[in-house]
């Protein structure tokens, strides 16, 4: 389970996160929705313990985040939006590494880490250097290494960067088991189908706070829009899309570089 | 808060062993498979350590036959303690302060003090190997030391190993406390500048303690002042000395005395900064880009930029390195840690040279003869300079965004090349030949003032468009790895047939008015020359730079 309480994050003048509060219980799949800059990632990270907040609380499976932060630590698996790795390992070698910091026994972590790779078809690449890495299998490898230590909250940022399509139908699959399994899913993204689709329930943030939060359902009957694109648009955005497009091509077609 | 968490304080074995383990394996395969380079060097690891051996073994050379072997104790480990100091100015950003993997390890269950601890033994054990390479030639050339026992070079590297391991904890402890007190958007603001002070302040020390040293005793040169031995060099050459000289006893238990304080302090101070270590790397990575507006409107204000702003550069690619590299300058902070900091240098010789009254018209002097003065150093930093400004002007910490270069490969990628060399040259290297005028009109008539900054500047020139010939990576393109820095230095003994060059046409230019214009009219040949000949060879494809892996 998360919870949220007035949680606020300033840097100097600027709010980045201005006192969001929601609970999301474990068996639910949560999407936190908003536009560059709306403060997603600071709401993320203060949730993984990676960055203190400047107010309010926040628990995960509750642990508090700031008073026993390795213990949230431990019970979350996280997916950065960067989908950083050490690039010089091996797959094998990263993912024992995060296990190991994880104190799971040798031998169970070497069966999981093989059974997890085959779920992604990484099998026969467990022991190359991740140097030649196309984007989608490195993002796997992030992946799985959020899940290896068997956390009860996941918190994803921008999961499907690089998956291909039949990779992104295997991740949305394994969310919802793991969450039918009683696992809390959090998960930030742009692509409002997935969202759409995936979500039981979504939170909508803009210029760090709550503007909306409920099932899609509710959130389309409550806007009176029939998509969830529709219903970010009218919460996040008071430009008129078309004319700034129309604006834009034009100056595009109108000048360039000398042939 | 995080900090307060008692759990943050302790230090897990396993952790601590897995996190280190990694990070050398990384630092390892980073030094064979760098991934942004195209050819395979000997990794700047090897380069450096074969550097490192050769600088060591030269100063034990030039100390061994004049130098008592307290003297020479006290100037190596001041050396040591010089090149220590260097190696965490020029590696702690990158390792301690500025990790770049916060995003793979902030969120596992890591306490702060595991991460700090897992951080500094990587860098120790990283300058330790450095040290132990740099102190070995010394320790060697100590044997022909005359009143010493063969047991000496032991006892000698074993000390100069733990004053390496004071000074590196002390650096360290510095910067980290940085980190602590100062809030990281000043911090990062000011980092170059805290570079630069603590640069200047390692080689006005070791200038000062080496020239302060120095007094002839007989046939022999001995430990002139007995005050150095209450610096931290002294406190090490003193265990040396009380090793073969049991009378120094004194010495030895007031030296010992001094370092068990200092390493209770370290422990002490390590251990409060180690349980804030992961909160505060943690606060500074997460400022996002939108928490930093308005600053670029300011800093577009720059002296240089509004200087510039209007000058007309025909060609679109010149233009754009050109601009490129003026912005960078101003802004990213990888580009000024990687340029601006050991441009001290040449500065502290310079303020050498006016404090000993050793900046003489060239004129005047008599052409190289016995000893070393500020004058003939000059060319040498001048290449320094000119040196670290092209070779460190490739690295940049957004490498990836070399990605343009491959999309949409550039027109002539010489000239854009010659865009950002231009703007180095002239917000990096013109600043010094300014400095250099100003302090020559003090010192001798103004003529002769501009004749030898003209004679500097067209060394310079010469030297840049040499170095040009060999340079092929496209400005800012590449990432640079942890010691490449260092080892970036081993390039200094390219240097050295430069210098001897300048020595041979100094001795001709200075002979009279007819000789100096005529050698400055070859310099000019010459630059104009290179500058052609690299040109032509670059555009016809001769010469290629490397964009892509």
């Amino acid at each position: 389970m998360i919870k949220l309480q007035q949680l606020t994050k300033t840097y100097g003048d600027r709010i980045a996160v201005d006192h969001v509060s929601f609970t999301v219980p474990g068996g639910q799949i949560c999407g936190y929705l908003g536009p560059n800059g709306a403060g997603k990632t600071t709401t993320v990270k203060m949730l993984t313990g990676m960055l203190p907040p400047t107010s309010g609380s926040a628990w995960i499976s509750g642990s508090d985040v700031q008073k026993q932060t390795l213990d949230v630590k431990r019970q979350i698996g996280y997916v950065p939006e960067s989908g950083a790795l050490y690039q010089s390992l091996t797959p094998l070698e990263y993912l024992q590494f995060v296990g190991r910091l994880h104190h799971m026994d040798e031998s169970e972590l070497l069966d999981r880490i093989h059974d997890f790779a085959a779920f992604f078809k990484l099998g026969d690449h467990l022991n190359e250097s991740m140097q030649s890495f196309s984007k989608g299998m490195k993002q796997k490898v992030v992946i799985l290494s959020s899940v290896l230590h068997n956390p009860e909250v996941i918190c994803l940022d921008e999961p499907l960067n690089g998956l291909d399509a039949n990779a992104a139908l295997l991740l949305k699959t394994l969310l919802r088991h793991l969450a039918e399994q009683g696992k809390t899913v959090f998960y930030c993204s742009h692509i409002l189908e997935v969202v759409e689709n995936l979500c039981d329930r979504v939170v909508i943030i803009n210029e760090g706070r709550i503007v909306a939060d409920g099932s899609v359902g509710d959130l389309k009957s409550m806007t009176r829009q029939a998509s969830l694109e529709g219903v970010f648009s009218q919460l996040t955005s008071s430009e008129d899309t078309i004319a700034l497009a129309k604006a834009l091509s034009q100056k595009i077609t109108s000048t360039g570089v000398p042939q | 808060m995080i900090h307060q968490a008692p759990n943050h304080a302790k230090i897990d074995g396993r952790q601590f062993r897995t996190l280190l383990r990694i990070s050398l394996i990384n630092e390892w395969r980073r030094q064979w498979n760098p991934g942004s380079q195209k050819k395979r060097h000997l990794p700047v690891f090897f380069r450096s350590l074969i550097f490192y051996l050769i600088m060591g073994f030269s100063l034990g050379a030039s100390l061994v036959t004049r130098a008592s072997p307290i003297l020479y104790t006290l100037l190596c480990y001041t050396y040591f303690m010089m090149m220590a100091g260097f190696a965490v100015i020029l590696e702690c950003s990158q390792v301690l302060m500025i990790p770049d993997d916060l995003d793979i390890l902030s969120h596992r269950p890591v306490s702060s003090a595991t991460f700090f601890w897992a951080r500094v033994t990587h860098m120790l054990i990283f300058i330790m190997i450095f040290s132990t390479v740099l102190c070995a030639g010394p320790a060697v050339v100590s044997l022909f030391l005359y009143g010493i026992s063969g047991t000496f070079p032991v006892i000698f590297i074993i000390t100069a190993l733990l004053s390496v391991l004071f000074t590196a904890a002390l650096m360290m402890m510095f910067y980290t406390l940085l980190l602590r007190l100062v809030q990281f958007e000043k911090l990062k603001s000011l980092i170059t500048v805290i570079q630069f002070f603590f640069i200047l302040v390692l080689i006005f020390l070791y200038q000062w303690i080496a020239r302060s040293s120095w007094g002839m005793d007989g046939t022999q040169f001995q430990l002139k002042d007995s005050w150095l031995r209450w610096l931290p060099p002294g406190w090490f050459a003193a265990m040396v000395e009380s090793v073969y000289r049991p009378e120094s006893f004194q010495i030895y238990v007031i030296s010992i005395s001094a370092l068990a304080v200092s390493i209770v302090i370290f422990i002490l101070g390590f251990r409060h900064l180690s349980i804030n270590y992961l909160q505060d790397v943690a606060q500074q990575e997460a400022v996002p880009v939108s928490a930093k507006k308005g600053k670029s409107s300011r800093e577009d204000k720059s002296f240089i930029h509004l200087f510039f702003s209007d000058i007309r550069i025909r060609h679109s690619e010149t233009r754009a390195g050109f601009f490129l590299a003026l912005q960078l300058l101003r802004r990213d902070r990888s580009v000024k840690l990687t340029l601006l900091p050991l441009m001290v240098m040449p500065f502290v010789i310079l303020i050498w040279g006016i404090i000993e009254s050793d900046i003489i018209d060239p004129f005047m002097m008599p052409a190289f003869g016995g000893g070393t003065n500020s004058m003939q150093l000059l060319p040498f930093f001048i290449a320094f300079l000119i040196f670290m400004t092209i070779n460190g002007s490739v690295y940049i910490r957004d490498w990836e965004a070399r990605w343009i270069f491959q999309s949409a490969p550039l027109e002539s990628p010489d000239r854009y090349w010659r865009g950002a060399r231009a703007a180095l040259f002239t917000a990096v290297v013109s600043p010094f030949y300014l400095l250099l005028f100003i302090v020559f009109c003090s010192q001798f008539s103004w003529i002769h003032a501009i004749q030898h900054t003209v004679y500097l500047l067209l060394l310079g020139l010469v030297f840049m468009s040499f170095l040009s010939i060999r340079h092929r990576a496209l400005p800012f393109s590449r990432k640079r790895e942890h010691g490449e820095r260092i080892g970036g230095m081993s390039f200094l003994l390219l240097i050295v047939p430069f210098q001897i060059a300048a020595v041979l046409i100094h001795l001709f230019a200075y002979q009279n008015q007819e000789t100096w214009f005529l050698s400055a009219g070859l310099l000019f040949l010459l630059w104009a020359l290179l500058e052609v000949w690299s040109y032509r060879m670059k555009n016809r494809g001769w010469l290629q730079f490397e964009v892509s892996d």
